[in-house]
């Protein structure tokens, strides 16, 4: 049985590789590249620990990639930009306009009412036993968003609104409404301001 | 090869440029996510996406020189410093990109695939390129078992709030018509829609083959082609910047030898 195994399987594969061809090969890289061979071995533990661990250090990418369950909802909360003449359907814009235009906003909505997005408690948590003072101050100006930065969302949103709607007056709104999850997933027809602002 | 890879990221540059995503377009952003990557925090902490991002000079001239790199690599294969230039640049773009965009993003082929560039000798390249390759099929693969692990394998209803969640804002605009149609039988048909994920997953946990043998390689880029083209198709996820991926399982070598054939017949 195990040699029918082992010729299927050279069979079906052709040129292969095994765990030894695989230990091999990294013995070859030792000889050949002794940097890269310490570098493949440090990314290998570095990334099976953050698995572990759940987080994710760029260049050790976790692909989670709507791995989780999503569980059912009455309805979702969307952001929509409102003109003088609608809603700016901003789905026509490509993925990476998208992304900067909206994604933002919610990051902004998140700042603005929640009135933190964790940083603060993160860099409270790593770094407050170790760094003091104006070292813990020089760590906040990097890593959080200050109320000015805040303040200024809206007038940096507008330009981008404006560089990719070739929209370059009048009042802009973003709103936050519905989306049922019922057929025919309408929106609410209410309504909730983020923010107007005039474009100049 | 470092033509075609080079001339596939300046396309990207291009692609980026034209959907006002280089970090000159950006309009100098006033908010930053370094999120709770480390990485994420140490560039912060080292102020540098928030001075590309903030002035507009430094990222104009940012954008430039890797522009200007990437071509100097289309032109110049054999040479090193525009290799590191264009690497290290695509890095910081996705780096500030994501700051700006208040999220992070896995659109990340355009950042492994010119790697193995670095190298110069022939031996170094190959290793650099097949740990590249390994590194591709390493991810997919997790994306597989992540599927499976946190339980959005097994639920039967999962893909069909997906789409409906990813959906949500285009239902607003597309009231009617055949696409409405299509999206609203497939989400209000969850037992159709779940098989979508599972050949998602499917297709992910394909690319274990990529560790055991090359000699399936064709197959495997037909199904990262096909995964992708599903995401852009239900979920509106375009993967112009995740295409350098499909590099890697190309028959480079065939072409070449092709190619030597053809050079000396003629």
């Amino acid at each position: 049985m195990k040699i029918y195994l082992f010729n299927l399987f050279n069979y079906l594969n052709g040129a292969y590789f095994t765990c030894k061809s695989h230990l091999l090969s990294l013995k070859k890289i030792y000889t050949q590249w002794q940097l890269a061979f310490w570098a493949v071995l440090l990314f290998i533990v570095a990334q099976v620990f953050f698995m572990a661990k759940g987080i994710e250090n760029v260049p050790f990418f976790l692909y989670h990639m709507y791995g989780q369950k999503h569980p059912p909802r009455d309805s979702i909360g969307i952001y929509l930009v409102k003109t003088t003449d609608g809603y700016f359907n901003h789905k026509k814009l490509s993925n990476r306009e998208q992304e900067i235009l909206m994604n933002s906003v919610s990051y902004y909505v998140n700042l603005r009412y929640a009135g933190h997005d964790g940083i603060n408690e993160s860099i409270k948590k790593r770094f407050e036993k170790i760094v003091s003072g104006t070292g813990y101050e020089y760590l906040q100006k990097h890593l959080a968003n200050d109320s000015v930065a805040i303040r200024n969302f809206p007038q940096w949103w507008s330009r981008y609104f404006s560089s990719v709607s070739n929209t370059h007056a009048g009042p802009v709104s973003v709103i936050k409404t519905y989306v049922y999850s019922k057929p025919p997933y309408h929106k609410s027809g209410t309504d909730s301001l983020i923010f107007t602002i005039n474009l100049e | 090869m470092a033509r075609a890879v080079f001339g596939w990221l300046f396309i990207i540059l291009v692609y980026f440029f034209f959907n006002h995503s280089l970090l000159s377009q950006l309009q100098q952003p006033s908010l930053i996510y370094p999120g709770s990557d480390n990485s994420f925090w140490l560039l912060h902490i080292l102020n540098i996406p928030q001075f590309l991002l903030q002035h507009h000079w430094a990222a104009l001239s940012f954008d430039i020189l890797l522009t200007c790199s990437c071509i100097i690599c289309v032109i110049i294969p054999q040479q090193r410093l525009f290799t590191w230039i264009t690497v290290i640049g695509v890095w910081l773009l996705y780096v500030a990109y994501c700051s700006a965009a208040g999220k992070h993003y896995a659109q990340i082929g355009y950042l492994l695939t010119p790697i193995p560039f670095i190298a110069l000798h022939n031996v170094k390249f190959d290793i650099g390129w097949n740990l590249v390759r390994y590194w591709i099929c390493f991810l997919y693969f997790s994306a597989g078992i992540y599927k499976m692990y946190y339980g959005g394998f097994g639920y039967s209803d999962n893909m069909s709030h997906i789409l409906w969640q990813e959906n949500a804002e285009w239902f607003v605009f597309n009231r009617e018509g055949m696409a409405n149609g299509a999206y609203q039988y497939l989400v209000a048909n969850p037992g159709i829609t779940q098989w979508f994920y599972r050949m998602a997953t499917f297709f992910d946990l394909l690319l274990l083959v990529g560790f055991f043998t090359k000699r399936y390689d064709n197959w495997l880029l037909a199904g990262l082609f096909i995964f992708h083209l599903g995401n852009f198709l239900l979920l509106h996820i375009s993967f112009v910047e995740q295409s350098l991926i499909f590099a890697a399982f190309l028959p480079w070598q065939k072409w070449a030898e092709q190619f030597q054939l053809n050079k000396t017949d003629d």
